[in-house]
């Protein structure tokens, strides 16, 4: 408990601090004195020497009251400094007017002093009652063998939307304290065991506790078909932001077709379509892939895959979750008009663990542990290609690499001070070797380091964080001939999070980025070639900056009402052109019953001038044509079918202004171009995702989304080239028991509009009907076995095929394909 | 040493490969006319026709070296009014080794670059689609309007050829290609070739030109106003149809058989051609 108090002259009124006796007490007294005492200015006020605190009431938490509570004494202290008498000033309750009548007995204080001499004095005393946080703990043992389960990671997600981590000691316990009061979603998430979750209410002043029976993942079956008394756990969506589509790190490992890699999954959600089958770029509610930014723990990722199509540049084993904001997402998102995808990272485990696999062509390892008693921890992690070597001996004179790393070390400098240095890159190579020398066909890399420094306020967080950045990309005919455009990025951003009361939670943020791009200089250019100019116009040597501030209020108007206003204003500057974004924002969540919540989520979003494709580097420079915008608007409705199973329809409308989407509006054959023809743009849909958690025994997804995306040019008004009507996903997971687990997943969509051939120098005029063609479907298939080696070990054979069916896509009258990837191999972890 | 190694820590090193090949040696790609084109009186036939131009542009450019070291990519077209004064830049490329050489005519893109006099209304002449007897909804590649004369009798063409071509592989007498050295610098003319429009067989630089069976296509096959259209053409049988079946008029032989061949290697070279529809 805290106590205040103020210390004051009576006329004229002087003040002074008294000094912090007691840790985390800030006292400032009030003193009466006389009139002739003013005459005295030798007088000293009392100073308080011992505080053993006040209690919260435990009939007024029995009675469900948390409020803050602040009772203001009158205290006579004697000449000893003892408090002779204590009186309420303004009472506040008989329960806390009495805890604080009682705890002033105990109070000590050095007497004022008069003269050098001791003084009885009069005072204000200030107690202050804080609801004690709730206590939540518990232990996690071995179904099977009821042995305690150590080294285990325990998340909670509060009411709040925050997340805790604990591990499980020796004896399989774990404790989290400092959790806002309200419901919070418990989970133990290990490699080998089946996911359990479980719903419990947390109130200030209880100690909850929740023991998890862990079931290795090859027993589960067993254990379900042998009706083992199980944990109570109501498994409820979990609390983000309205109208966000997630997967978990388990669901993502269990999906066929997306190698076990979370930001390839967000192509099985709705109202999302790839670029082409494969290829891991995606279009969201009809924006291109220019305009969907990744995040990661809040950095910006400019690079997600390695080659095109292979695996994901950043290791699964450190993203704990995958977020998609299709539209009216949170003011802490902006500078795409698209979509968001943000992921985030594993929390810090200062216990040895890891994880490793052997692929066909790469090979990955993540390992962390912890150091100083666990004040602080080490986890450092990549992926290393060795096509090179495979390629060497069928086609020498092709030179293939990628490779990337993570690498994080966190200390707590104090129980609530967290410094973070997390840096991670990717680097990709696609080369000939001629005649000695070493032609880049396609090579690019990027590299981040994040220092962040979190502050825990007690009610919030604060977050101040700065990143650097390199990216680089070479490539053949890059402005005509193989150059390279180079990038450095400063940037620096601070988030606040405050619970303001109960119902409303208070987050605001700044962050700045500057960057340098740098084009080399040509050697073997044409300089007349369009192609060239157009390049060195759009991507020129400059600097950009850009200065954004955002806040929003989480307001539980009810406990079934959730609304979320909020805004952000980004301030752009490339080279001598600048522009303004201002993006009002509002999500809101209305739970109309147990099972079934409505949410809405609206939104405008700015964006920058963008590459078709995102590519290091690549980002344009012009500003007089102004920003892309966006508005956003969603309503659905979702339902806890049963347990781990949800559906939710959605409806979305997007418009766009201003796009620069050269995949949608051009009318050539071939790769993107630089082509910066504005347009607008409508997008329109329906997307229904039925879900049980992948992770489950059976588990799987249906996700169908029914689309229109339409762009405008001029008075031309005609589906986006990438528009497909009818997208569906959908994937069956089952456990068979002893560690097998088979899964396939359906890829269905229909075709695109057909490129007309209008290369002339006078287009031609494009119209609504559009021939369009043939639809597409693919099968992907996954099997895994599975043997639990230990409460915390396991190894894992998985064979998975992307496009099992080898089927062929086709793009206006070409036939592409067969894209067809296959992974087979061994994982691991500890 | 100390701050490399933070930098290594971090990362943040700049790992792909500098560009290491040898320097290059360049082509400057020109475009040059024939004397058809060049004089003002044009040329004599040998029927005795006298046949001047008044009008000559051509959409070239794209020019490629393959099979070497390929140091840049020119990907555009350049529209050309001829003859202009004496020969035009079409484009700079640079190689190594022995290459070889190909370019492109088509019709204009958004893209293509105009050239020494030309206006907007020669890039809307050559850009706007429409179709005859061997494109579809195509610009042209090639435009030529002009007069013939004989004996007080003056014909007038206007032509527009909607077929592109790309050519591959062009050599001369002397050599296949082009081969380049490092660091050395030489010049490519592509000749436009006018006459080649009425040589009287495909395959012989040397055989005669003549206008007659072009000004009977007016006269005995079409309208008689004086105005030799590509209709009036393809009504006219092919004299030498039974050695080139392929061309059963006299349209088709002028469309599919000469105008391929009016853009010379270095003058009197040839080229591998192929309409840009067969282009795969």
């Amino acid at each position: 408990m805290r106590a205040d108090g103020q210390v004051t002259l009576k006329t004229p009124i002087t003040r002074a601090w008294a000094s912090a006796a007691r840790a985390c007490l800030a006292a400032l007294f009030t003193l009466f004195v006389t009139e002739p005492a003013l005459a005295q200015p030798s007088l000293v006020p009392p100073k308080l020497e011992q505080d053993p605190g006040v209690t919260y009431p435990k009939s007024e938490l029995a009675a469900g009251f948390y409020e803050r509570v602040v009772v203001v004494l009158i205290l006579e202290i004697d000449k000893d400094g003892a408090v002779s008498r204590a009186n309420v000033e303004t009472p506040r309750g008989d329960a806390f007017d009495q805890e604080a009548l009682k705890a002033s007995k105990k109070l000590k204080f050095t007497p004022a002093q008069r003269g050098g001499k001791p003084w009885a004095s009069r005072i204000k005393f200030r107690y202050v009652f804080e609801p004690p946080p709730p206590g939540l703990g518990g232990r996690v043992t071995n179904a099977s063998t009821g042995k305690a389960v150590a080294r285990v990671r325990v998340r909670v997600r509060a009411a709040d939307g925050s997340e805790h981590w604990a591990t499980t000691d020796d004896a399989g316990g774990w404790k989290i304290a400092g959790l806002p009061r309200g419901k919070a979603e418990v989970a133990v998430l290990e490699e080998g065991y089946e996911e359990q979750t479980a719903s419990v209410i947390l109130a200030p002043g209880d100690d909850t506790e929740v023991v998890f029976r862990l079931a290795p993942r090859e027993q589960a079956a067993e254990q379900v078909a042998a009706k083992v008394p199980e944990l109570e756990v109501t498994v409820r969506g979990e609390k983000l932001a309205p109208a966000v589509r997630s997967f978990s790190r388990a669901e993502v490992r269990q999906m066929p077709g997306a190698f076990g890699d979370p930001f390839r999954a967000i192509e099985a959600l709705p109202g999302v379509t790839p670029l082409a089958s494969g290829l891991p770029f995606f279009f969201v509610r009809g924006a291109p892939p220019g305009n969907v930014g990744y995040f990661l723990d809040g950095v910006r990722v400019p690079f997600l895959y390695h080659v095109g199509i292979g695996p994901s540049v950043i290791h699964p084993g450190l993203v704990e979750r995958v977020d998609l904001y299709s539209g009216g997402y949170p003011a802490a998102y902006g500078r795409f008009a698209g979509g968001i995808v943000a992921a985030e990272t594993t929390a810090p485990r200062p216990v040895l663990h890891g994880e490793g696999n052997v692929r066909l062509f790469d090979a990955g390892v993540l390992v962390e542990s912890g150091f100083a008693d666990g004040k602080g921890t080490a986890l450092v992690g990549g992926r290393y290609s060795y096509t090179a070597a495979l390629l060497s001996l069928i086609a020498p004179e092709v030179e293939l690499a990628y490779r990337d790393y993570q690498a994080r070390v966190t200390y707590d400098v104090t129980p609530r001070d967290k410094l973070t240095l997390f840096s991670f890159g990717s680097y990709d190579l696609l080369g000939e070797n001629l005649d000695g020398a070493l032609k880049v066909l396609f090579g690019t890399e990027f590299y981040r380091a994040d220092l962040r420094h979190d502050h825990d306020t007690g009610s919030g967080s604060i977050r101040t964080a700065v990143t650097y950045g390199l990216d680089r990309t070479k490539n053949e005919f890059l402005a005509g001939e193989q150059r390279s455009i180079i990038t450095h990025m400063v940037g620096a951003r601070n988030v606040l999070k405050d619970r303001l009361s109960d119902n409303v939670l208070f987050r605001a943020g700044t962050d700045v980025t500057l960057e340098n791009f740098s084009l080399s200089d040509p050697k073997y250019s044409d300089p007349d070639a369009p192609e060239t100019q157009a390049f060195e116009k759009k991507f020129t040597d400059r600097n950009d900056l850009v200065l954004g501030v955002w806040t929003d209020f989480v307001f539980d108007v009810t406990p079934d009402i959730e609304v979320i206003p909020g805004a952000r204003v980004d301030l752009y500057r490339s080279g001598s052109a600048s522009a303004v974004g201002i993006d009002p924002r509002i999500a809101a969540r209305f739970a109309v019953s147990e099972r079934v919540t409505i949410t809405h989520a609206y939104g405008i979003a700015h964006q920058p001038p963008s590459f078709a494709l995102p590519v290091p580097g690549l980002s344009p420079a012009d500003l007089s044509g102004g920003l892309q915008r966006s508005f956003q608007t969603s309503a659905g409705v979702e339902v806890d079918v049963a347990e781990a199973t949800s559906a939710a329809l959605t409806f979305y409308h997007n418009a766009f202004f201003n796009m620069t989407d050269s995949i949608g509006t051009s009318n050539r054959d071939g790769p993107p171009t630089m082509d910066d023809q504005r347009a607008r743009g409508s997008a329109i849909g329906a997307e229904v995702l039925i879900k049980r958690n992948l992770s489950k025994r059976l588990g799987g997804f249906l996700s169908y989304t029914l689309a229109r995306s339409s762009r405008t040019l001029g008075r031309e008004e005609f589906p986006s080239n990438a528009d497909r009507t009818h997208v569906l996903n959908a994937a069956l997971g089952y456990n068979l028991g002893r560690g097998w687990r088979p899964g396939a997943r359906g890829v269905f969509y229909t075709g695109v509009p057909k490129a007309e051939e209008s290369s002339q120098a006078v287009s031609e005029t494009r119209t609504g009907d559009v021939e369009r063609g043939p639809a597409f479907f693919r099968l992907d298939v996954r099997l895994e076995k599975r043997w639990v080696l230990g409460d915390t070990t396991w190894i894992s054979f998985v064979a998975e095929v992307l496009n099992a069916t080898l089927a062929k896509e086709t793009f206006g009258d070409e036939e592409i394909g067969p894209v067809t990837i296959p992974s087979i191999g061994v994982e691991g972890g500890f | 040493m100390a701050r490399g190694y933070i930098w290594l820590a971090l990362g943040l090193c700049g790992c792909l490969p500098d560009d290491t090949r040898p320097p290059p040696g360049r082509i400057n790609v020109t475009i040059s006319s024939d004397e058809a084109l060049t004089q003002e009186q044009g040329i004599l036939t040998a029927d005795g026709w006298r046949v001047s131009f008044s009008r000559f542009l051509i959409t070239l450019g794209e020019a490629d070296l393959d099979d070497c070291s390929e140091y840049n990519e020119t990907d555009y077209l350049r529209l050309f009014s001829l003859p202009g004064a004496g020969a035009q830049r079409v484009s700079t490329v640079y190689g190594l080794g022995k290459c070889s050489f190909g370019f492109e005519m088509l019709p204009p893109t958004r893209d293509t670059v105009p050239g020494a006099g030309v206006t907007e209304a020669d890039y809307r002449l050559m850009g706007i689609p429409a179709s005859d007897g061997y494109a579809v909804d195509a610009g042209a590649a090639l435009y030529v309007s002009g007069t013939a004369v004989s004996g007080g009798v003056e014909k007038r063409f206007t032509w527009s050829f909607r077929r592109g071509y790309k050519y591959e592989f062009c050599e001369t007498d002397a050599a296949v290609g082009v081969t380049l050295t490092g660091d050395s610098v030489q010049t490519v003319d592509i000749q436009v070739r006018s006459s080649t429009l009425f040589v009287a067989r495909p395959d012989d630089d040397s055989a005669e030109l003549r206008f007659a069976p072009f000004a009977a296509a007016d006269d005995s096959f079409g309208n008689a106003d004086g105005e030799v259209t590509l209709s009036e053409l393809a009504a006219v049988p092919f004299e030498l149809a039974a050695e080139f079946p392929e061309w059963q008029t006299l349209a088709d032989y002028l469309y599919l058989g000469l105008v391929p061949s009016v853009p010379r290697f270095k003058g009197t070279g040839t080229c591998e051609y192929k309409p840009e529809e067969d282009d795969d």
